[in-house]
């Protein structure tokens, strides 16, 4: 059977792909490369509920305009 | 020979995302008082796929957005729009930035609605007027 799916794809970062999806949505944002941003470095999570993960990826940020959030922040898990 | 059945690792497939709002020189005023953190508490009804939110509320230590956030009944009436994994939603300070974000995604249902940015949109709004420095 044919397969349906492209055989080539172009290839995004989380980043580039949220800011296509808000940008979809009307919102404008600006993805930036990894460890570009001050946010990026120090503790993503309070710790000061339970069960926060000990150990995330930092997948980069984007910056959003026009709204009362300054950027998004993409983490993986592990 | 390398054995053909290799265990998984790495990074796992969940994602988050999230949005910040960027509170400078917070750190000076918070020693005043509380850090800053807020978290959803769901009233649901059912199980499964039939899981529904039926009200929303915040809990967490007492500060001026969690007042704001529990007397928004219009904000909380559009999370118990979403699914109950959307509607869990977390406000917590990490120096200075205030960060807002749900629960972990797959990478295939990984992404943003328009719904659910009006959501942390409006949450952000209320983070602006109780965290940020008053205008001289």
């Amino acid at each position: 059977m044919h397969d349906d799916e492209p055989d080539t794809f172009e290839a995004m970062t989380w980043p580039e792909k949220f800011a296509g999806m808000l940008a979809g949505i009307g919102v404008e944002a600006e993805a930036c490369g990894v460890g570009t941003t001050p946010a990026e470095s120090g503790d993503y999570y309070s710790r000061y509920a339970a069960s926060t993960p000990r150990m995330v990826t930092n997948r980069g940020c984007a910056v959003l305009k026009g709204c009362n959030m300054d950027a998004v922040h993409i983490v993986q898990k592990g | 020979m390398q054995d053909p059945n290799v265990a998984p690792w790495g990074a796992l497939d969940r994602y988050q995302a999230h949005f910040l709002v960027g509170i400078p020189d917070y750190n000076e005023r918070a020693r005043k008082g509380a850090d800053v953190f807020a978290r959803t508490r769901l009233e649901t009804r059912g199980h499964f796929a039939a899981k529904k939110v039926e009200s929303v509320s915040w809990e967490g230590p007492s500060h001026p957005l969690l007042v704001r956030l529990n007397q928004d009944a219009e904000l909380n009436e559009m999370i118990a729009k979403q699914s109950a994994w959307d509607a869990a939603i977390f406000v917590e300070q990490t120096g200075e930035n205030i960060r807002i974000h749900g629960r972990w995604r797959d990478g295939a249902s990984f992404g943003i609605g328009r719904d659910m940015f009006e959501v942390y949109d409006r949450i952000a709004g209320h983070v602006r007027e109780s965290c940020l420095p008053p205008v001289q």
